[in-house]
């Protein structure tokens, strides 16, 4: 009886028949983002600083052949999302477009890991579910082509998935920020906050300890929160007010590039149909195109069995920290992928050393002499770049006739306004560590004072 | 109900803010424009105008050498010469803004120096000082090499050479136009673009300033000290890569060099307001364990000067003769780039990244 009335519940919510208006609107906005990213990535020269400047790349387990190859191939790729977000937004050879898009742009995130950002993460999977929604079915190339039948009435769960995925960044986001450093302490945003007390009318308040506090307990509210009160028609309004004021104020304060613009456009699609219909109604008169008030079909199909897996994964993945040892924010392990967006200072210093076993002679190694200052600046505080690094170092001595290389390393490390401490047992030869490991026993462990 | 939640999230609100300790300022106010003016007009404009006066004393004492190579000639050119390597080096923390668009570091002060390059550019006669392939031939490094590779004799003879003291003219005149024109920059707007750039993030003054404060205190460890004393070569040392090789002033050169990086952090300048970096970072509270972040900077520097000025002079020396003595002072500036390049940026949030890039 219980179980019959979850179903219905599920059903309900799930696979109950809704108009497709919000579902589009998302892809023309999404679509617009993304062309916009590329073209701003683009124009500040990042390809060349990011992918085509390092010779060494911290590869993701078992992906070291995703590399850049060559700067066609990358120029290419770059030059393929932006083709592909333009069809995405016209909804022309859409689900080729929305393919290519997700392919091409997950490709580039996986070439180097100090280039993570949760919201490349949030792009990624957000343009791996638009491969398999039908958010061209209306007011799109495809349908006035004729290459696939219009609709205006879709299976709710499309878009319900998208506010699944919107409701795992936020609500993530807040459990992170549920920790003694970021409630107690108001770290990191004591920092951060008082490095803007230069801003004109704003400054002085930032300055200010109770101004961080306030700011660490409204954005932990707001994360944890923020997606019921989206769900709920009377407070919709209100919510959104509060979205565009919280990523307003992250975009002011924070170095955080398109993320913030992403979000407040993202979570439009909470908004109601009608609102939705209204968009794409200025929108035609814009274009002059007049997409069908009615279709004859409508778009019903289950939730499909994978999305469910899909769902877990996304719940269990965040979670996985919990099985991993170690303190999260000092080893890092299951760090990624969890929606732990802004939530630490955390800086280092790392040096290496290189001794030749055969005649125990050892030399410093400066990690700048070949990484990139951002693959510096990642690494110096993450241990399982340290240890690709350490065996990129074994292979490079070994090919200069060093037969067996050993290598060990330093960092001193500050984390949220602690003083630098040692993060690494030097004595330890990394080389002996596989990459493939998660033992990090050459870690120290952290000391809170 | 609603309202009832509400008053009940302000209560978790205060109850956080009220069981954390008090032994604090509240607030953290801070004035960077005064901190940048003080370093600017106390520090950085007097030590591009007594590097631009001795480079120009430098230009006339080589010319009078040119046209007449005697003794008292050569001696005042040395003395001309130690007197802008000196000033250059209470220069060379400040490698942003003018000077970085001039790249007036590796132009004045690129070593060790390539002695077949210089002695191909006498030979040819015909050089370009601002090509790369001439970096390492040019700058300080090379005049080190001109007027003090040999004897007395032997440099007065080569000085009668036109090619030899054309070169030698060259680079000092490519030091004072470099000087010159970096001192006019500030001079005539960079000051207000400096003090004005209020911010911490790159291209702020706070931000050029400790980041390339930062860059000069790891060159100073890696190459006045470190290189020489085989910190990279697995143990094999190279006395001879030291700065100042030729001049044996490699010791007075890396000590004036961190005299003025100390300056920088505590402001204690004659006549200026006495705010440097160790009050920024006292305004915000930065601590290191048990001590104020500053006093334990200071502290460590401070270390790393007693442990470089106990050093026989010159360093090419202490690493032969005192060679655990030389490993100390290295590793003392080990433990100081520690504090100055994450410690301090990380409190100042200062982006300690030369590479332009999104967060998360």
């Amino acid at each position: 009886m219980i179980i019959k009335r979850v179903q219905d519940l599920f059903n309900q919510v799930v696979n109950k028949p809704v108009k497709i208006y919000p579902l589009v609107v998302f892809r023309i906005l999404f679509g617009a983002m993304m062309a916009l990213s590329v073209v701003r990535f683009l124009s500040k020269g990042w390809v060349q600083d990011v992918y085509l400047a390092p010779r060494f790349f911290f590869s993701y387990w078992g992906m070291d052949f995703i590399q850049p190859y060559h700067p066609i191939f990358i120029y290419t790729l770059f030059g393929l999302m932006l083709i592909a977000s333009l069809g995405i937004i016209l909804g022309a050879y859409y689900r080729l477009s929305a393919s290519l898009f997700f392919l091409a742009f997950t490709y580039i995130e996986l070439i180097d890991k100090s280039t993570y950002l949760n919201h490349y993460y949030f792009v990624s999977l957000i343009a791996f579910l638009l491969i398999f929604l039908p958010a061209h079915r209306y007011f799109s190339w495809d349908v006035k082509r004729g290459a696939v039948e219009g609709t205006n009435q879709i299976s709710a769960w499309p878009i319900r998935l998208i506010q699944f995925q919107l409701a795992m960044v936020y609500i993530f986001a807040g459990i992170a920020k549920l920790n003694p450093d970021w409630l107690l302490e108001a770290q990191p945003l004591r920092i951060w906050l008082q490095a803007h007390q230069d801003m004109p009318l704003l400054g002085p308040l930032l300055a200010q300890k109770a101004t961080a506090y306030f700011f660490s307990w409204a954005g932990a509210l707001y994360d944890l929160f923020i997606v019921f009160f989206l769900l709920n028609n009377r407070w919709r309004s209100f919510a959104y007010v509060a979205v565009v004021v919280f990523h307003g104020f992250t975009a002011l304060l924070f170095p955080i590039g398109m993320f913030p613009y992403i979000m407040v456009l993202s979570t439009l699609i909470f908004f109601s149909e009608d609102f939705h219909q209204k968009v794409i109604q200025r929108l035609a008169k814009l274009i002059r195109y007049q997409a069908p008030e009615t279709y004859t079909q409508n778009w019903a199909q289950k939730l499909p069995k994978a999305f469910i897996l899909y769902i877990l994964i996304q719940i269990i993945v965040p979670l996985r920290f919990l099985v991993l040892p170690g303190n999260l924010y000092w080893n890092e392990l299951g760090y990624r992928y969890s929606w732990r967006v802004m939530l630490m200072e955390k800086a280092g210093y790392a040096t290496f050393w290189i001794t030749d076993s055969s005649t125990g002679k050892t030399a410093e190694i400066a990690p700048s002499d070949y990484l990139t200052p951002l693959q510096v600046k990642m690494m110096a505080t993450q241990p399982d770049m340290i240890l690709q690094f350490a065996h990129f170092l074994k292979k490079e001595f070994q090919a200069q006739g060093i037969a067996n290389p050993e290598v060990r390393a330093q960092s001193y490390v500050t984390f949220n306004g602690r003083g630098s401490r040692p993060f690494l047992d030097s004595s330890v030869d990394l080389t002996q560590f596989s990459i493939y490991s998660t033992d990090l026993s050459w870690v120290l462990p952290f000391q809170d004072q | 109900m609603k309202k009832i939640s509400a008053i009940s999230l302000a209560c978790i609100f205060l109850l956080g803010v009220s069981c954390t300790p008090q032994e604090e300022n509240d607030s953290n106010t801070f004035d960077r424009k005064a901190l940048l003016d003080n370093i600017a007009t106390e520090l950085i404009i007097p030590n591009y105008e007594q590097l631009a006066s001795t480079s120009a004393e430098l230009t006339v004492q080589a010319e009078l050498l040119a046209s007449t190579p005697s003794a008292e000639n050569l001696a005042a050119t040395k003395q001309a010469f130690t007197n802008a390597y000196t000033a250059w080096q209470a220069c060379s923390s400040f490698e942003f803004g003018p000077a970085a668009t001039a790249i007036m570091k590796s132009l004045l002060n690129t070593y060790p120096t390539d002695v077949a390059q210089i002695q191909a550019n006498i030979e040819s006669g015909s050089f370009n000082l601002n090509q790369v392939s001439n970096i390492d031939a040019s700058g300080f490094p090379a005049l080190d090499y001109l007027l003090y590779h040999a004897d007395e004799a032997t440099v007065l003879t080569e000085m009668q050479n036109t090619n030899t003291n054309a070169y030698l003219l060259a680079i000092c005149e490519q030091i004072e136009s470099i000087s010159a024109a970096t001192l006019q920059a500030w001079k005539s707007g960079y000051y207000d673009t400096f003090v004005n750039a209020t911010g911490t993030d790159v291209g702020s003054g706070l931000g050029m300033l400790v980041n390339e404060l930062n860059r000069d205190f790891e060159l100073i460890k890696n190459f006045k000290v470190g290189v020489p004393l085989g910190k990279r070569s697995l143990g094999e040392i190279f006395p001879e890569k030291v700065e100042a090789y030729y001049s044996k002033k490699s010791l007075d050169m890396a000590l004036s060099n961190l005299q003025t990086i100390r300056l920088i952090i505590t402001g204690d300048i004659a006549d200026g307001n006495q705010i440097g970096l160790a009050e920024h970072l006292d305004a915000v509270n930065a601590r290191y364990n048990e001590q104020l972040l500053s006093e334990a900077i200071l502290q460590q520097l401070d270390k790393g000067i007693e442990a470089m000025e106990a050093l026989n002079s010159p360093i090419d020396e202490a690493i032969v003769e005192q060679f655990a003595a030389t490993e100390t002072a290295y590793n003392e500036l080990q433990s100081t780039v520690t504090l100055l390049k994450v410690d301090m940026p990380s409190q100042l949030a200062v982006l300690i990244t030369y590479q332009d890039n999104d967060g998360d």
